[in-house]
């Protein structure tokens, strides 16, 4: 073992996979799952014990992404796909298949960072379900080691199985970070080649035969996971997520013989329970005797005899796990299997509402459902079932301590709200201020439909409450086609659909083709920004210039909506916000498919990039009218750029230059004209 | 004062927890990463717990940083748990406090405000900053605040704050390391033409945790609950 440093969760799952030989890794970005890629993109300089010839992409979408992959993997290489909760459902078809195909030699690693009580989600999923869906083997890290260690051994597993090994992460591990030992990479082997006489067929007539071999791999499978390191039983509170390898000590396995109540924790769960259970331990140490952790880390096939093995002689388990009760459900089932000659015990979890049924877990929530099962008094606990402080834990009932937290409570209620809203220049603020007034023109109702990234943020205040539908990527645009062909049936409504620019290569092609073939009633607006903006500026295949390869092709969303025959304007709406509503206005009025690109660069990203303007806005403080203007403070509070402010004292607006990057937007809208831009030097002589 | 936390209580090692709060783009994630590496190196194991993405769209952020001698951390602080808050901003500050502090809690925070969106369109109103200190006093056994962006400024850029508090938080004694511990890993982190800056930042802040930790001791700001 190497070098023990500080890595983000996906930083290790990069770092397991090149010690293990990857030579090909793609995916699409996706919080909490981009650094893989991100990282994976540089690791030549990153580690230069991993310096050798790789292909890493940013691809399209992830199901190309897992195509892509899959087939390096036929050319007998090692390959990563990485995705988050979404992504997986985009690449189900394809996994459903090459589940049965198998991968003719080589290995393949998907990755899949689930975001439990989503922190950056449109939806709560648990993909370790596309495990048992597909029958492959899942593995589930808990710490960031754990994450290196199973990365590398699912490229193991996948070369010798055959088959795609899924890797769960979850947000907390993939960007919280950890210390790692470094171990010493194995560069790749094999120069990849696709063997002619091989035939990855999902033709009907071998389908059958396929679903029986892969049926049959599975108890192989399970055997491994019933022997894995990575799963492990501490018993009496002892320490439990050491890494891979915990070895069971000769003393847990006596008390193991004596436990009552077993906590299966899967994943992170396992370092939320070890917390829980030592937390019990400090504040009553004999509630502790036969209280025993099971870690499951190597989860499916699941290792049904390693759990029967611990439940035996157990009265009560709990299970602790992210997002569905998957583990529990296993449990349960074992519990119903005659075979396994488990006695009748009570199952905590989920279920029995022992533990959040939706939502993010921590430590706390472990605590609270040990304390209910083991009866422990609430008061040595703490009156709100807080973790206690050493300095209060020692009384009795601490009214102090309650008084303490009331009043927590209290204050908390009373603070102002700080919502997300669109950075100061953000562009999506002068597009979304141009559909509203566009719409507010047609005044016919119009409807705005969307999708996630940055500009989800327009179905709040900063974005003029504008959105009304965000599901999945792209499906803005295909609601749009079903709304836009109502009108046949009466629906007298204009409809305007919006996404991102890496959206529209992602998942829009084929809604907007729909469109058109369908004559549907539609303006479709492309926000493009020139980036990937929320997942951390990756590029996509309309950046101008990738700073990752400056030679690669451009591919120009107007070439391809014109392409498609679709009439195509492009606007940059915060330089001209006035032309951007009449290109708006006339497109809603004109019928039809319509495309309005509005192409301004993410402020953000230009910031990276070095390429934003000195300039900064200033109030010219003669031409501020103030409350008298009748503006209703149009800069502060219609716009809402956090650069514009609103001076109580002197009545007139200002800017605090600290938060403008100069995009001029407040300065072209100002119905007093009393905003210009100006270097910083002059603007220090300002507000 | 995290010495004495580590390793105290009922004798087995519970760990330090520690958040650094602010606005998205302030820069806590940068922070805590410096300061978890920098512990890492001095021995000690170590959790950041952090997220990216749409919170850091002018939300509220907040990075968990655990440490102890022992065996790995989760990377969450449960709630009631945090030992230290140390806020790039006072809402934020005051906020964290409220949500995952105790009795025996701790503050530093840099005073500058940065209003969020809905006080900028009138649909709430920001406490006073003495306000917020003032129920901070109340909440926490102490409360150090000072104006950060006036150090990050001296340093020579606003967007150094977050250097600013993590040097404040190791001068006041937060975290077990040295300035020397914090410039070391600031070298690995950032790119050569922001080392000055940023190395300033880490000094700055330094100082002023240490003349402010001298001030706590003699008791001018410690307030038992």
């Amino acid at each position: 073992m190497g070098e023990r440093i500080l890595l983000m969760g996906n930083e290790a799952i990069a770092r397991g996979a090149l010690e293990a030989g990857v030579s090909f890794c793609a995916g699409y970005p996706g919080n909490p799952s981009s650094e893989i890629i991100d990282t994976l993109l540089k690791h030549k300089t990153l580690w230069p014990d991993t310096a050798w010839p790789t292909h890493v992409e940013w691809s399209v979408n992830e199901i190309v992404a897992m195509e892509a992959a899959a087939a390096a993997a036929f050319t007998g290489l090692r390959a990563l796909v990485a995705m988050k909760q979404n992504g997986i459902n985009v690449c189900a078809d394809f996994l459903t298949t090459v589940n049965l195909t198998g991968l003719a030699g080589g290995a393949l690693v998907v990755v899949v960072c689930d975001d439990p009580g989503p922190l950056t989600s449109s939806n709560e999923e648990d993909s370790r379900y596309y495990a048992r869906l597909a029958m492959l083997p899942l593995l589930e890290p808990s710490t960031a080691q754990e994450a290196k260690d199973a990365t590398a051994y699912a490229l193991d597993l996948s070369e010798s199985s055959g088959l795609p090994v899924i890797v769960r992460s979850v947000s907390r591990l993939s960007h919280g970070r950890g210390p790692v030992s470094l171990g010493v990479p194995s560069p790749p082997s094999r120069t990849p080649r696709f063997d002619p006489a091989t035939r990855l067929l999902g033709l009907p007539h071998v389908v059958t035969r396929n679903h029986e071999r892969l049926l049959g791999l599975q108890e192989e499978l399970r055997l491994e996971m019933e022997a894995s390191p990575l799963n492990a039983f501490v018993a009496n509170a002892a320490e439990v997520a050491g890494g891979v390898g915990v070895a069971t000590t000769a003393d847990a396995v006596l008390a193991e013989k004596s436990t009552r109540l077993v906590v299966v924790a899967a994943g992170l769960g396992a370092l939320y329970a070890d917390e829980a259970v030592k937390e019990i331990g400090r504040l009553h140490p004999e509630a502790t005797t036969g209280l025993g952790v099971l870690k499951l880390s190597a989860v499916w096939p699941f290792p049904r005899n390693l759990v029967a093995g611990h439940l035996a002689g157990a009265e009560a388990v709990l299970v602790v796990e992210q997002v569905e009760p998957f583990v529990e459900e296993q449990v349960l089932m074992l519990l119903g299997d005659a075979e396994a000659g488990l006695p009748p015990l009570k199952v905590y979890g989920k279920a029995s509402g022992h533990m959040p049924a939706a939502g993010e877990i921590d430590s706390h929530d472990v605590l609270v459902a040990l304390r209910r099962i083991l009866a422990l008094s609430e008061g040595n606990v703490s009156a709100k079932g807080s973790f206690l402080s050493a300095e209060s834990g020692s009384g009795a009932v601490d009214t102090h301590a309650e008084a303490d937290a009331l009043r927590r409570t209290q204050v908390l209620e009373g603070l102002p709200p700080r919502d997300i809203s669109f950075c100061f220049g953000c562009p999506h603020r002068a597009s979304f201020y141009a559909i509203k007034a566009a719409m507010a023109l047609d005044g016919r109702e119009g409807v705005v439909t969307g999708d996630i990234g940055c500009y989800g943020l327009a179905a709040g205040p900063t974005g003029f409450s504008q959105l009304a539908t965000l599901h999945c990527m792209g499906a803005g645009l295909g609601e749009a086609s079903g709304l836009g062909v109502l009108g046949q049936l009466g629906f007298t409504q204009p409809v305007v659909a919006v996404a991102g620019d890496s959206t529209f290569f992602h998942a829009c092609l084929p809604a907007l083709v729909n469109a058109r073939w369908q004559k549907a009633d539609v303006v479709f607006v492309i926000l493009d920004n020139s980036t990937t903006a929320m997942t951390g500026f990756q590029p996509h295949p309309g950046t101008p210039c990738s700073p990752l390869d400056p030679e690669k092709t451009v591919v120009l969303p107007e070439e391809v909506c014109r392409g498609m025959g679709v009439e195509t304007v492009v606007v940059d709406p915060v330089a001209d916000p006035r032309e951007t509503v009449r290109l708006l206005y006339e497109s809603l009025q004109a019928g039809g498919v319509h495309v309005v690109i509005m192409r301004r660069a993410c402020a953000q990203y230009e910031k990276k990039a070095g390429s934003a303007g000195r300039r900064k806005a200033m109030v010219v403080v003669e031409k501020c009218r103030g409350e008298e203007c009748g503006c209703d403070r149009f800069c502060s509070r219609i716009i809402a750029c956090p650069g514009n402010r609103f001076d109580q004292e002197t009545g007139r607006a200002y800017v605090d230059p600290d938060y403008c990057n100069g995009c001029g937007l407040c300065v072209e809208l100002c119905p007093s004209g009393a905003l210009v831009l100006a270097d910083p030097h002059t603007l220090k002589e300002g507000r | 004062m995290s010495e004495e936390r580590v390793s105290t209580r009922n004798g087995e090692e519970v760990p330090v927890n520690l958040v650094f709060t602010g606005v998205g783009g302030q820069g806590n994630v940068i922070a805590a990463k410096l300061a978890g590496s920098a512990l890492l190196a001095a021995g000690f194991e170590v959790a950041v717990g952090d997220v990216f993405g749409l919170s850091q769209r002018g939300g509220s952020v907040a990075s968990h940083v655990r440490f102890h001698r022992g065996a790995p951390l989760p990377p969450l602080i449960p709630p009631g748990r945090a030992d230290f808050v140390v806020g790039f901003e006072p809402l934020e500050a005051l906020r964290v406090l409220c949500q995952l502090g105790g009795p025996h809690t701790g503050v530093l925070t840099s005073t500058g405000d940065v209003p969020p969106t809905g006080v900028l369109m009138g649909t709430s109103t920001y406490p006073e900053v003495q306000q917020l200190l003032d129920e901070m006093a109340r909440l926490a056994t102490f409360v150090v605040p000072f104006d950060g962006l006036d150090l990050a400024r001296r340093a020579g850029n606003v967007q150094a704050l977050n250097m600013v508090m993590v040097g404040a938080a190791t001068g006041l004694g937060l975290l077990p390391l040295t300035v020397e511990d914090l410039v070391r890993e600031a070298e690995a982190t950032f790119a050569p033409k922001l080392r000055s800056v940023n190395q300033s930042a880490l000094e700055l802040g330094f100082e002023l945790g240490v003349s402010e930790r001298a001030g706590l001791e003699r008791g001018d700001k410690e307030r038992k609950v």
